[in-house]
């Protein structure tokens, strides 16, 4: 940071190489993998690096010619977005009432409200489904989005909590006190603009979240119509596809590109405060 | 309420000294309740859907497993039944073993990792740290089901990258990284921290950066040496995080069941049987919804335990800073 | 990603003394706040609404009969046959709409289980075993009734078909619409290499087969014989399991279901030594055969170890040839000279010399015939209860899966080579199309060795059937494949797992 010899530079940056390195080398056979045609794939006879005539998008061809993808993809973008406000909206103010304002029960509605992220979620599945069958939200974006957004809740909040606790440091309170503020005032004029990294990181979170959601989609949804990425594409990878590994990491790769890509691009929009990270 | 020690205690008493110095303690409940009333405004929309989504449901969990809820049916009442079977199960005994072991070694990884990232890409320049960090933490955006895929493709025996490489590289036979000896424990360990040290990669990154330069430089002009700097300015500002990423990474470390699934599914026979594998097969192998919950409520014991835990001994710890 | 943004400057609370700017932002904060939480109060309440509407089969003229099916998903062929079917199926059928809906196998028990336990059950499934579960439960009716006023059924099921369908005298499912059967698959080239020159003939017997994965063993790198040891694909097992016994006798279990006799490991049972025999041949083939990772190996990987050459020969061989193609295009399936690249042959059957020739003393002077296992119960469709129009519906539109040709010859005989559900359309998917040397064979197979070919746990008529199947015994012998315990406990071992499932269960 400060007085940077040419010796901690290159430390860090072959540290950083060698992080680069072990974060992206296992998605490198897999997108290798998806280039080549079935038999190239599994010969030992292809290279680490293919001959150029052994590559084919073919994969990709079979891939999203058969499968419906341009309604799972705009199901998938839908429900991600739509999951990420609502989820914001509600975890803000409640991850402000539980860090800063001392009404009573709070501390007993705190906890239980944290204790539901320690609950594996395939315990409830069946209760769940009865509840959105209960409100006639089977089968519906909307029920998919209800659920979502409100599964990511209990994360956004407990992360967004503790920043907002620690987004005032004491003396800048002890100003606003003495200026008169109430509590909330201090919340929206300090904690908040401090705490826009952890609202940045919270809606990231929530987006993607949202988007590699598997469980819910299939517990809530059986139409094709409503069916979002990741679950057509689990279903993929469930299917006779596992015979077919170009096809199959054709598959993975879409699964995993448009998150990869989001969190690429959202470091350029998002502002300041995520872009730090 | 107050003998809680869980984290937020400290600030809730600062914010008491100050109004102890400005004649504003002795409060009432009601007191409270009519100053702070806000509070259950904002509280309302979301307890309203946790006790739709959670509270319930949970509930209903619970119940379950004191029933000999079979698929499709609603089962009689059986006590503790289930439970003395869970307790006296072997294949339980060792996946719970096992999952403890498993959740320690990833969360502390992911921990280290997601620690290390932070700081280094901290040092980086903006601009340039934008695209590093795309990269650095790219793992934590893939699903976990494709994460699953991923590793077992890169650790296949017959057509995967690290057996290929380990045959070129040392001229001799690669293990088994899936199969034998103690590989598969580890390959599970290194695939499950490599999917997701992001988290708190990101949560680490985004804390550094809040903290004010001027504490640094004040710390570098009085001579402090870099791991001194780290010592007393970043450090004290990473305690928040670490308990977020401890609690919320133990409890899904815990409950992490699609990477793992996909990578071995619990085998070879049942050696790497985590007890969210287990669940799942007693649900929808056994078709016994009873037993399955009642290990689904196991796994929520050690989440809380470790919890607890964690939140009591930093607390502790955290004295020691501020 | 607006919230960060709209709140950065400035506080509502600040608006008492400034300017309009800031009301608005108030105001927005106040919306906000209101919106979430009546919106959250208004979705529910508004919703109860159209629960009015959401009815069972429901309409005044159309009956819709929605569809569960993991066989539609299975590949992309199928999946656009199915469409296509669905619309010829509501042209022959007036007043039918078909709602299709698909999960993968490794899914659709856990979709069907929160839609049945709340009451809102597809009208037709394709619910497996599992679906015994939901009779127990009334989940589903008697399907005797549909049964009995048609033509040709139950005759005209395949006999896996009347097996699997029946529980204790009555039906509880309508059938599966296709069956596969497991045999032994080998590779040509590997096996003339160490002079096989007629396999049929030198590989029918175990003794035999043993000879010719010895030279493998020696002679090359493959992996001789490969078992697909992880539980839930050890069906190989469980077809080789009947090639110690002839006339399709169940080597698990037998007699009155309500209380069965457990044949493995059953010191007073004469059939003990060929049960636990195989128990112990499928341990020690593994064991001294297979590859580190026979005990998480599952078929889906066979195709492209065998087309490579990794792989020499294994035992869930099916009738399904597409797969093969999509591991290799012009893969070349049958013996061609000693030249291909994959065949299917009956499973062995356990000769006299056998158990001594592989040191497995249970099976010294045992001979058994070839058989295998075939799948059936796990294809099982049934209708649900619901109306009684809905439920004359979703039979008939198990009837047009079962026998209408439009369907059944390209389905089973294109695009996802197996056997079909009902007798009469075996011979027409043969007649029809020019198959592959393995679907012929495996269509050959279970017309020759008849009863010898059955569907493991169907005849049992047990209620925890799944448990035994796929956790008692085939866990079990996985465990021991992966070292977990040895050889010669494993009967045992079986046996009293499977004891006491039927002592918790079975009542």
């Amino acid at each position: 940071m400060l007085n940077e010899t040419r010796r901690t530079k290159t430390v860090l940056y072959v540290g950083l190489a060698l992080f680069a390195l072990w974060a992206l080398i296992p998605y490198i056979w897999v997108l290798r993998t998806s280039l080549l045609t079935n038999f190239a794939a599994i010969s030992s006879d292809t290279g680490y690096i293919p001959a150029l005539e052994s590559l084919s998008l073919v994969g990709y061809e079979q891939i999203w010619d058969r499968y419906n993808f341009t309604t799972y993809f705009a199901n998938s973008l839908i429900v991600s977005i739509a999951a990420t406000l609502i989820s914001l909206l509600f975890s803000i103010p409640g991850a402000y009432a539980f860090a800063r304002l001392d009404f009573p029960g709070r501390k007993f509605l705190f906890y239980t409200a944290v204790f539901t992220i320690m609950f594996p979620w395939i315990v409830i599945t069946i209760p769940v489904y009865e509840v959105f069958f209960f409100l006639g939200l089977i089968n519906t974006l909307d029920g998919v989005t209800i659920a979502i957004s409100i599964f990511v809740l209990p994360q956004t909040i407990w992360l967004l909590q503790g920043f907002f606790r620690q987004g005032i440091p004491e003396n800048i309170e002890e100003a606003a006190l003495i200026d008169g503020h109430t509590e909330i005032g201090a919340f929206l004029r300090i904690v908040l603009p401090l705490s826009a990294p952890a609202v940045g990181a919270a809606a990231l979170f929530s987006f993607l979240t949202a988007w590699n959601n598997f469980l819910w989609v299939f517990v809530l949804t059986s139409d094709e119509e409503v069916r979002t990425a990741t679950v057509a594409i689990h279903y993929i990878l469930g299917s006779d596809v596992l015979r077919q590994w170009n096809a199959l990491m054709a598959a993975v790769v879409l699964l995993v590109a448009p998150p990869v890509i989001f969190y690429g691009l959202s470091q350029r929009y998002v502002g300041e405060g995520l872009g730090g990270v | 309420m107050y003998e809680w020690n869980w984290y937020g205690t400290v600030s809730q008493e600062s914010a008491q000294a100050i109004r102890r110095k400005y004649g504003l303690e002795e409060k009432t409940i009601l007191d409270r309740m009519k100053e702070h009333w806000i509070g259950y405004l904002f509280i309302i929309p979301t307890f309203v859907m946790f006790t739709l989504l959670f509270y319930f449901p949970i509930a209903r969990g619970v119940f379950l497993t004191f029933t000999n809820t079979r698929l499709g049916g609603s089962g009689e009442f059986v006590g503790l039944e289930n439970y003395t079977w869970m307790v006296t199960n072997d294949l339980f005994q060792f996946a719970f073993g096992w999952t403890l072991v498993f959740v320690f070694g990833t969360t502390f990884l992911q921990l280290a990792i997601g620690l290390l990232a932070a700081l280094l890409l901290s040092e980086v320049v903006r601009g340039r740290r934008e695209w590093l960090s795309a990269i650095i933490m790219s793992p934590y955006f893939s699903a976990p089901l494709a994460g699953g895929v991923i590793w077992m493709w890169f650790l296949n025996s017959d057509f995967g990258m690290l057996p290929r490489l380990w045959v070129d590289l040392f001229n001799s036979p690669a293990p088994s990284f899936l199969a034998s000896g103690v590989w598969p424990y580890v390959s599970l360990i290194v695939a499950q921290s490599w999917h997701d040290y992001g988290y708190a990669g990101i949560i680490y990154a985004a804390a550094i950066v809040g903290i004010p330069r001027e504490q640094y430089e004040a710390a570098a002009l009085a001579g402090a040496s870099r791991l001194r700097r780290f010592r007393d300015v970043t450090l004290p500002h990473l305690v928040t995080p670490t308990i977020i990423i401890l609690a919320l990474r133990t409890a899904w470390n815990v409950a992490e069941f699609a990477q793992p699934f996909e990578l071995t599914g619990g085998g070879p026979g049942t050696k790497t049987m985590l007890l969210s594998i287990f669940t799942y097969q007693t649900a929808y192998v056994n078709l016994n919804f009873g037993r399955a919950y009642t290990i689904g409520l196991a796994m929520v014991a050690v989440s809380m335990t470790a919890a607890i835990f964690y939140v009591t001994v930093i607390q502790e710890e955290e004295e020691l800073y501020v | 990603m607006p919230p960060a943004g709209n709140h950065q400057d400035g506080g509502p609370e600040q608006a008492e003394t400034a300017e309009a700017g800031e009301t608005s932002r108030r105001t927005f904060l106040k919306a906000t706040t209101a919106a979430t939480s009546a919106g959250a109060l208004g979705a529910l309440t508004g919703c109860l609404d159209s629960l009015s509407g959401g009815g069972g089969g429901g309409g005044s003229e159309t009956t819709t009969v929605s569809f569960l099916s993991a066989q539609a998903a299975e590949n992309a062929d199928i999946q656009s046959h199915f469409q296509d079917s669905m619309k010829t199926f509501e042209e022959k059928n007036e007043n039918v709409k078909v709602d299709l809906q698909t999960a993968s196998y490794g899914d659709i028990k856990s979709k069907l289980s929160s839609t049945v336990s709340s009451g809102n059950p597809p009208a037709f499934a394709e619910s497996g075993s599992g679906g015994l579960q939901y009779f127990f439960n009334d989940k589903i009716p008697d399907h005797s009734k549909y049964i009995e006023e048609t033509d040709g059924m139950p005759d005209d099921f395949t006999s896996a078909n009347q097996e699997a369908a029946k529980f204790r005298g009555e039906y509880w499912s309508a059938g599966a619409m296709r069956h596969t059967n497991s045999n032994l698959g080998i590779r040509p080239k590997l096996f003339s290499q160490v002079g096989v020159q007629n396999p049929m003939e030198e590989l029918s017997t175990w003794s035999g087969f043993l000879d010719a994965i010895q030279k493998i063993d020696q002679q090359t790198d493959a992996i001789a014989y490969e078992e697909t040891g992880v539980y839930n694909d050890l069906e190989s097992y469980w077809g080789y399991a009947r090639t110690a016994y002839t006339g399709g006798t169940d080597p698990w279990l037998r007699g009155d279901p309500k209380d069965p006799t457990v044949v493995v490991a059953n010191e007073n049972h004469d059939d003990q030594g060929k049960t636990d025999g195989m128990i112990k041949t499928c341990v020690k083939l593994a064991d001294q055969f297979s590859s580190p990772e026979a005990a998480s190996r599952g078929d889906e990987e066979i195709p492209s170890l065998m087309v490579t050459g990794k792989v020499a020969s294994f035992t869930y061989a099916t009738p399904t040839a597409n797969r093969w193609r999509a591991a290799k295009d012009d893969v070349k399936i049958g013996w061609n000279g000693g030249n291909g690249d994959y065949m299917l042959l009956p499973n062995p059957k356990v000769d006299p010399e056998f158990g001594s020739n592989f040191g497995i003393s249970e099976l010294e002077g045992v001979e058994g015939d070839h058989g295998g296992h075939v799948w059936s119960l796990e294809q099982q469709q049934t209708i649900f209860k619901t109306d009684e129009k809905t439920q004359s519906a979703a039979w008939d539109l198990n009837m047009f899966l079962l026998s209408d040709e439009e369907f059944v010859l390209p389905a089973w005989g294109e695009y996802y080579e197996a056997i079909p559900g009902l007798n009469p359309m075996m011979d027409k998917v043969l007649n029809e199309y020019d198959l592959a040397q393995s679907t012929t064979q495996a269509f050959k197979n279970l017309d020759q060795y008849g009863d010898q070919y059955a569907s493991t746990g169907a005849a049992w008529d047990v209620k925890p059937t799944d448990q035994i199947r796929w956790t008692d015994i085939n866990e079990t012998i996985s465990q021991a494949i992966a070292g977990q315990h040895n050889m010669e406990e494993t009967p045992q071992l079986v046996r009293q797992r499977i004891q006491k499932t039927l002592k918790n269960q079975n009542n």
